[in-house]
């Protein structure tokens, strides 16, 4: 393959992988957290405890969480030196601002999705009420929107390094 | 014109990878994990998120994507260049209109149908009423991911060739 074309795959990669986590986060912000808001504290701990355990799969890290910051970090790396290197900005930009999502999902969401599976089975938790309490679904919920965003912002990023990758391309093969 | 198709390509896009980020949510994490949870957390875990589903943002990203790109390709139709950017446009529109079509026939109908069901608390058997949505409700689910993020993959790539064209 030569190196165009790995660049190429590299972007497309990290523009799918970054759409697909961007699309989770904002299935959470706009569905998931509005909707289990409504249910009772038994249905609240239990599926939130069950979606949680669920997403440390395959498919979310390679297919989304991991996979978007890797692809987009080798993409950057593709697109260092030579004339690819005017998409180069747009890149880094997408890693910039992924990376706070990563640090949000590290350093503000995945303790408290701890603490909550740490409580245990929900049939033998005395205060249900206390555990959701501690939880705090609204800093969650904030938060959260907060890493849609920048992801999304990453996504735009990362979706208009394709066509200027495209252009680029053209350009060097004198089209 | 050249800029229009662009903007509208790049939001076309950007529509479609949330849907499919969507899609592919529901089939890695909601579905197994409500999957595991007993029969009262699955039913009225599944009927809450349903109630919630339909928001300005999901639908701006389930109805933006095929309305967006159906006038990308109208834009690339106008167009003399190459048809390159239009077809794989197309591909993609067609890919999403089977996900509408297996939402249509499929999902909305068991949606709507275990919504009906009630408040989980009256409801006799619970198993029963999780054992008629589930399995075809997932089964199904995998079909219409694999075409929502195949729609996104073509769009991508039309993306970058629109690139080259331009």
């Amino acid at each position: 393959m030569t190196r165009e074309g790995l660049q190429a795959a590299a972007l497309v990669l990290a523009t799918m992988t970054m759409g697909l986590i961007t699309g989770a986060f904002a299935l959470y912000a706009h569905t998931v957290m509005p909707g289990l808001s409504d249910t009772d504290d038994r249905t609240f701990v239990t599926a939130f405890q069950e979606l949680d355990r669920s997403i440390i799969n395959p498919w979310f890290m390679a297919g989304g969480f991991i996979g978007a910051l890797v692809f987009t970090a080798l993409a950057a790396g593709l697109h260092i030196g030579g004339a690819a290197r005017t998409v180069l900005p747009w890149i880094v930009a997408a890693l910039v601002l992924y990376l706070i999502a990563v640090v949000i999902t590290i350093g503000v969401e995945v303790p408290v999705n701890d603490d909550l599976k740490a409580a245990g089975d929900p049939d033998q938790i005395a205060n249900l009420a206390t555990v959701r309490n501690d939880f705090d679904e609204t800093t969650w919920a904030r938060w959260n929107v907060v890493r849609t965003l920048t992801s999304l912002a990453a996504f735009g990023c990362l979706a208009w390094s394709l066509v200027r990758h495209g252009r680029v391309a053209a350009s060097t093969e004198g089209r | 014109m050249e800029l229009a198709q662009g903007l509208v390509m790049f939001v076309a896009t950007l529509t479609m990878g949330l849907a499919a980020g969507f899609l592919y949510a529901y089939a890695h994490d909601i579905m197994p994990g409500l999957g595991r949870s007993d029969d009262r957390t699955f039913v009225a875990g599944f009927q809450a998120v349903d109630r919630a589903v339909v928001n300005p943002w999901f639908l701006a990203g389930f109805l933006g994507a095929p309305l967006l790109t159906g006038v990308a390709i109208l834009l690339e139709a106008t167009d003399d260049g190459d048809r390159e950017v239009m077809w794989w446009s197309f591909a993609a529109f067609v890919l999403y209109f089977i996900v509408i079509a297996i939402t249509r026939r499929v999902h909305l109908p068991l949606n709507a149908e275990l919504q009906a069901a009630g408040d989980p608390d009256q409801i006799a058997d619970l198993a029963a009423v999780r054992q008629r949505f589930e399995a075809r409700w997932v089964r199904w689910h995998v079909v219409r991911t694999v075409a929502n993020v195949a729609a996104f993959g073509c769009l991508l790539w039309a993306l970058v060739l629109f690139g080259r064209a331009t």
